[in-house]
């Protein structure tokens, strides 16, 4: 499915509550937008002063949730351990607004986590929002060249999309987002983070995205890099780029639920016109997505269409129903002749490798076959992974002797570790343990 | 309502005292705008004064003036002298050569009795004067003075407003509108020049969109019953129960300020001066509908009548459970449903209002009845007119439509195909009810109500391949759409002899506008390609129902005075006068849909709707019902305008000798101040902490008109001289944004479509207008005119597209717009030629030919294009029709063709093309004929030619199919 665009609700319907109470524990400060009763307090509106949210209380996200006013910067800070809650009734959400930051750093002991309202046990997809940045780095949904490249939240969450690829929205580190994905039109929810325009100054390392109802992580445009994301459960893609994207990403690894998902990866240039720029072309080594093979939902481990470029090393994907590898669109085609659609040191174990997603007949299954096995080290075989399609405990790790456990190569650039494995979990040591969840309600 | 009510039903037993004289038509009362009034100067018996004139050896002249019971000259009125007929012109004057002898003159037109035995003797050589001034017995109704009709509505009647009025209109009256066969009031304004029709729907005045376009009942200000535009849906207003359409293309300061193309001007049939009665049965064949087979939604018991909303309603507990609140599950926080409590809502809906049947349609049925009486009372009187209509239509559209986006090299590649079967059956219902009570000639009190509902049961199915899923999605839409209009109208004219004629006339209306939209369900089915079944979405998509209600509130009152001034024979006149209003809507939509609280078994998801949301899947281990309700959804607004104005037509009289009276050269100036205050609140239904998004609008405006009229030399002399004049024209007016326009809140239409949001900042527009006119009347019935037009606007309103991840809209000031054009319009009779056939043909064509251009340069936004046409503006737009019209033997024939230009539907975005509607010819015949005493038989062939309609982007189709032919056959009843 394509993505849709997460930008969120209404800048101007969340509204401020009156004065605050005391929510950093600093006396004397309060901040407009926050009310604390005992310990929850309650986040709404717009919040143009610096917050910081500590783990001994419960804060609960109450509509739309703006970080600053898109100009001065306001950070919010999120503790270690610290709950958030989206509410459930009124759509909670959490936007950082350009210009603003979130400073969220967990620990693989004190993970932070944003979660839906409702107790566990009834918790659902869609339960709540997500969590959005904005950025200043560019985008390609403009036609217009001389301009700077902005572009309206659909939700009316104002701009995003700027000049500066260095832009940073702060950190996230080990965060989870859970149970996100509300509904924000009759036919587009939200993504489980949705980075909009994000710049290369933001720290992104060890992210899950669990049980989301649209896509797991959906990067518009920018440049944003990450390490160490994990996508489990979602309802639709699990990583999603469009508009632009020039970032850098190693380590992810990504499972399908049963009944549930669509694509492991779908990459766009511009649906709306293929050929703009500047051109979607992220960098990424040692993806991991596993499908849910009998699931009719479960389409293709990676879709490359709509013009994208990029470059894919040690991808393994595992168990997709439709087909393993798939393209779309001449203008995507187009772009493995100029040399700039790049996959190599990868793994496909699925029923069907090659299926095209193409209606017009421009791209054939030959031309998918042809652009997969011309390059180095590709391989179709069996991934041996130690327990990918388990549910309740997986483990993503090539088991020894594997095909996915050699073979790998990461590319020549210093953001990227060496590894000589496939796939998005070093044999060796699993980080999507510790931090995360697996628990389906 | 209530007194009209009651009246409806006294009445007619009442009227059967009343003295049964000769059949009479209905006539129009009230409201014909730019009318000069002038003194009346009531005059006596008819005179019958012969004068010698020597020239003329063989035969005689045979003149006079009709004028109506205020004295003014009658225009278009039909007289019949022995056996030759004759139409006075636009000072009501007429004239007739004939040998010497005695003739009877008789009125010949519907509406009018000549006064007494009126006879002319004519002697070889000299002039006989019959002055005919007809007094209020003599006609249906009086109000009509300076545009009185022929026949009330009718063609000479509209042609004669045009010429008398000061602007620049078009005026298509009841007969025209019958003669080409309209059954509502929009497929009549296909005819006037300049206009384009959109949806079926809406007027585009000189391509201009439906911002530009408003409506006016009475002349007091309509509601409108969409939520997403201000302009009232025409197809409201069945003809049966209108008098005519006047539309204003020019502005002059006694129309609301709010102008940009036109004006349309409803005008209900009036009160009658005899009993009335008319019984009209309508059935026909529709090509494609007729005994086919086609597959519907949800059938109610009472749906046939327009009445299906209570079986659509809100079930019980549902309506309990979010009466004022969210359908929202409890959380750690808040208080809510328990699962249990849920799966006992969910299963509250009723699972058979997803089921499509397919049936045999029957054949279109309609039925219009009207009645009037009038009543002595001794000295007062009372006059009704009282109508119903009710018509019950099918429509099968099948077509083709894709989408397109662009691919490697800017080559447009295709997004999704789809077929799509949608099948509707509208009723229309509509009544009328006029009360008139006039003490004596100078003092009159008339009530108006008028409630049309238009009712539409839609299935809508569409199947094909979808870019975004990537295999065949199949979607299925039902709904009912109720939309309802009523007007309540009391107004009064009053003149003061003793004060100069002054004349005043005041008037009040209460409108209500409600649309309402319950239980929409939609459902969504996806391909799998494997095993070729189709499966329900799992998506939110995959199933949805909506409620959806709105209702706009209008009072509008305002009061105009007149006063004649000036020598004997020039018609100048001071104007003056108010008008207040005050609007509010508000817009409450609840969505809901069925989502997997567990998995729900593969298998169950090839089951039908109806099967699949029962008390069976629903529940805490399968489906759960939520609410999908935006944020978004309602809002209220409103709006408060205060106008005055003042305004003079000055007439500098005719150099003498003038014998037809023309107005040589006349000058209408003046201005109108408007203050217009518009607020939108939107506000989250579910979020009582959220303050709601307010936007404000407060603007106050002078706008100046002035219009020169100037009657060409030579003057005319003689009656049978042609009268050629030229006209121009300067005003400005504001073109204010749309409630929703205004509110910053993202909206996706509850009736589908690009997601919009509007634009605190924006400012009203303003437009300069200079328009010029030569027209000719080379006879009454005949007219040619030339004009040229050109409107410049500052700031005007725009929709751009805006870049997101699907492709939104909103609303901008662009820098400036223009739009200029020219219109001809021709209307020949074949009279007089020696064929007695072709005495009872004429030909009447018109044609515009319109350039328009914005500049969105400075706009933010991804349009392809910067500088463009004027979305939905036609560059040329043609109508022709000729007709046979026999009055004698009661026969008509009408052949009328209408086609306009490729015109823009949407505008392209990214590099895409903007989106054309290519030109197609429609061709629709009427052909009626009376017999015995009062019955009439009516064929009506609509869309004869049935072409192609396309619409394109580029060198690709985006949507094709046909309208389909109908044939309707109607039986009257007229005594």
């Amino acid at each position: 499915m394509r993505t849709q665009l997460v930008i969120g609700l209404v800048a101007g319907l969340a509204a401020c509550s009156g004065g605050g109470t005391d929510p950093t524990g600093t006396p004397g400060v309060t901040v407009q937008g926050v009310e604390c009763d005992g310990d929850t307090c309650v986040v709404s509106g717009d919040i143009t002063q610096d917050l910081t949210m500590t783990a001994d209380k419960q804060w609960l996200l109450r509509g739309g949730v703006f970080i600053g006013d898109d100009t001065n910067e306001t950070v919010l800070t999120v503790e270690p351990g610290t709950t958030v809650y989206g509410e459930n009734s009124t759509a909670g959400m959490l936007v950082i607004r350009r210009g603003s930051r979130i400073e969220a750093a967990g620990t693989a002991s004190e993970p932070i986590v944003f979660t839906s309202s409702k107790a566990p046990g009834s918790r659902a997809r869609g339960d709540w929002g997500g969590l959005i940045l904005n950025g200043r780095a560019p985008i390609n949904n403009c036609t217009d060249s001389a301009a700077v490249c902005e572009q309206f939240g659909e939700g009316g969450t104002g701009f995003f999309g700027g000049d500066d690829a260095n832009d940073t929205s702060g950190t996230l580190s080990y965060v989870r987002v859970e149970f996100a994905g509300t509904l924000i039109s009759p036919d587009n929810e939200l993504n489980g983070i949705g980075f909009q325009a994000v710049g290369r100054g933001t720290t992104i390392d060890h992210v899950q995205v669990h049980m989301n109802a649209d896509d797991g992580v959906e990067f518009f445009g920018g440049t944003a890099e990450w390490t160490h994301l994990l996508i489990t459960g979602v309802g639709d893609d699990m990583l999603d780029w469009t508009d632009g994207w020039q970032g850098k990403g190693q380590f992810f690894v990504g499972q399908q639920y049963e009944g549930s998902g669509d694509n492991g990866i779908e990459a766009d240039n511009n649906a709306e016109n293929n050929d703009l720029s500047p051109r979607s072309h992220p960098i990424l080594s040692n993806i991991t997505v596993i499908g849910s093979p009998d699931s009719a939902s479960s389409d293709f481990g990676a879709l490359l269409r709509e013009g994208t470029e990029g470059e894919l090393y040690n991808v393994v994907i595992a168990g997709f129903n439709e087909a393993c590898l798939s393209m779309s669109q001449a203008a995507t085609l187009d772009r493995i002749d100029a040399g700039d659609l790049v996959m190599k040191s990868s793994l496909l174990d699925c029923a069907t490798s090659f299926l095209t997603d193409d209606d017009n007949g421009d791209v054939l299954d030959t031309d998918i076959q042809d652009f997969f096995e011309a390059q180095a080290s590709n391989v179709v075989a069996a991934a041996g992974l130690t327990a990918p399609f388990d549910v309740a405990s997986p483990d993503f790790r090539p088991a020894a002797g594997s095909a996915a456990a050699s073979g790998g190569q990461a590319p020549s650039d210093a953001f990227f570790q060496a590894v000589s494995y496939r796939g998005g979990v070093d044999p060796s040591d699993d980080w999507t343990v510790g931090w995360t969840t697996a628990d389906p309600n | 309502m209530v007194v009209a009510l009651a009246l409806w039903m006294v009445l007619p037993a009442m009227a059967q005292d009343a003295p049964n004289e000769a059949p009479s038509e209905d006539t129009p009362t009230d409201d014909t705008l730019p009318a000069p009034e002038e003194a009346p100067t009531p005059d006596a018996a008819p005179e019958v004064v012969a004068e010698p004139e020597p020239e003329l050896p063989t035969t005689g002249i045979v003149t006079g003036v009709v004028t109506d019971p205020d004295g003014l000259p009658f225009p278009g009125i039909t007289l019949r002298v022995g056996e030759t007929d004759v139409i006075t012109d636009a000072d009501g004057r007429f004239s007739l050569d004939l040998p010497p002898g005695s003739y009877d003159v008789t009125l010949k037109s519907a509406g009018w009795f000549a006064p007494g035995d009126l006879v002319a003797s004519v002697a070889a050589g000299q002039r006989t004067t019959v002055d005919i001034p007809l007094r209020l017995d003599d006609a249906d109704v009086y109000e009509l003075v300076v545009y009185a009709p022929e026949v009330v509505g009718g063609i000479d009647a509209s042609i004669d407003q045009r010429k008398e009025s000061a602007a620049v209109t078009e005026v298509i009256g009841a007969e025209q509108m019958s003669k080409s066969g309209d059954s509502n009031a929009t497929s009549a304004l296909a005819r006037v020049t300049g206009l384009t029709i959109v949806d079926g729907r809406y007027v585009y005045v000189r391509g201009l969109g439906d911002r530009y376009a408003s409506s006016l009942l009475n002349l007091s200000t309509l509601p409108s019953p969409e939520p997403e535009r201000r302009v009232v849906p025409l197809d409201l207003f069945p003809t049966g129960l209108l008098d005519s359409v006047t539309v204003y293309k020019t502005w002059q300061p006694d129309l609301p300020g709010d102008f940009g193309g036109g004006v349309v001007s409803l005008k209900t049939r009036g009160i009658p001066e005899r009993p009335f009665q008319q019984v009209t049965i309508t059935s026909g064949y529709v090509a494609q509908t007729s005994f086919a087979n086609a597959a519907h939604g949800y059938v109610g018991p009472t749906d046939f009548l327009g009445f299906g909303g209570s079986v659509r309603a809100l079930p019980e507990p549902l309506a309990q459970a979010t009466s004022g609140s969210e359908l929202v599950e409890g959380d750690l926080f808040n208080a809510g449903f328990t699962p249990e409590q849920l799966e006992q809502i969910g299963e509250s809906i009723d699972a058979t209002h997803w089921g499509t049947g397919e049936s045999t349609l029957p054949p279109d049925l309609g039925i219009q009845a009207a009645f009037g009486r009038k009543l002595e009372l001794g000295g007062p009187r009372l006059g009704v007119f009282g109508g119903l209509t009710y018509n019950n239509g099918w429509s099968l559209d099948q077509y083709r439509e894709n989408t397109w986006d662009v691919g490697a090299g800017g080559a447009l590649e295709l997004q999704n195909g789809y077929d799509f079967v949608e099948l509707g059956n509208q009723i229309l219902l509509g009544g009328l009810m006029n009360v008139g009570l006039e003490f004596n000639e100078q003092h009159a009190i008339y009530s108006t109500t008028t409630l049309t509902r238009s009712s539409e049961a839609t299935n809508r199915t569409y199947q094909g391949f979808n870019g975004d899923v990537g295999t065949d999605i199949r979607v299925n839409r039902s709904q009912w759409v109720e939309r309802q209009l009523l007007l309540e109208q009391v107004r009064g004219e009053h003149t003061f002899v003793p004060l100069g004629h002054a004349h005043v006339e005041w008037r009040y209306a209460f409108s209500t506008a409600l649309r309402d939209a319950p239980d929409q369900r939609e459902d969504r089915y996806d391909l799998e390609e494997s095993t070729g079944q189709w499966l329900i979405s799992d998506r939110p998509e995959g199933n949805g129902i909506q409620y959806s209600h709105l209702s706009d509130l209008n009072h509008d009152a305002r009061l105009d005075l007149s006063l004649p001034f000036g020598p004997e024979g020039q018609r100048s006149e001071l104007k003056a006068g108010g008008a207040a209003a005050f609007r509010n809507r508000s817009v409450d939509t609840r969505r809901f849909g069925y989502f997997e609280r567990s998995a729900i078994d593969p298998d169950d998801r090839t089951l039908t709707s109806d099967q699949l949301f029962d008390a069976e899947h629903i529940g805490t281990d399968g489906y759960e019902l939520r609410e999908t309700t935006r944020s978004t959804d309602n809002y209220t607004a409103e709006q408060q305008l205060q106008a005055a104005y003042l305004m003079t037509d000055f007439d500098f009289g005719s150099p003498a000798p003038n014998a037809r009276g023309l107005r040589n050269l006349s000058v209408l100036a003046g201005a109108r101040v408007e203050h217009s205050l518009q607020r939108v609140t939107t506000f989250e239904l579910f979020n009582p902490d959220a303050t709601p998004i307010v936007a404000d609008l407060d603007t106050t405006d002078v706008l100046p008109a002035v219009t020169v009229t100037q009657g060409l030399l030579p003057a005319p002399v003689e009656p049978t001289d042609d009268v050629v004049q030229v006209r121009a024209g300067w005003a400005r007016t504001v073109s204010r944004p749309d409630f929703r326009e205004l509110s910053p809140a993202p909206f996706s239409d509850v009736t589908g479509g690009r997601e919009v949001f509007g634009n605190p900042e924006l400012q009203r527009a303003l437009i300069d207008h200079v328009d010029a006119r030569i027209e000719w009347y080379p006879r009454s019935g005949e007219l040619a005119s030339v004009g040229a037009f050109y409107k410049h606007f500052q700031d005007p309103i725009e929709s751009v597209v805006v870049p997101s991840a699907t492709l939104s809209s909103t609303w901008e000031n662009a820098t400036s717009a223009e739009n200029y054009g020219i219109e001809a319009d021709v209307r020949k009779t074949m009279f007089g030629l020696g064929v007695p056939f072709l005495d009872h043909v004429y030909v009447a064509a018109n044609g515009s030919v319109i350039h328009s251009r914005v500049d969105l340069q400075d706009s933010g936004g991804v349009q392809t294009s910067d500088e463009r046409a004027l979305q939905g503006q036609s560059p040329w737009v043609a109508n022709l029709q000729l007709g046979y019209d026999d009055s004698d033997r009661r026969s008509i024939a009408t052949v009328s063709f209408n086609m306009a230009g490729r015109r823009i539907v949407e505008v392209g975005a990214q590099g895409a093309p903007d989106t054309y509607e290519e030109a197609v010819p429609r061709l629709d015949l009427l052909l009626q004929q009376g017999f015995a005493r009062g019955w009439a038989v009516r064929l009506r062939g609509r869309n004869l030619l049935d072409p192609n309609i396309r619409i394109t982007q580029g060198d690709q189709v985006v949507r094709e199919g046909r309208a389909g032919w109908s044939a309707l056959a109607s039986l009257e009843w007229r005594p």
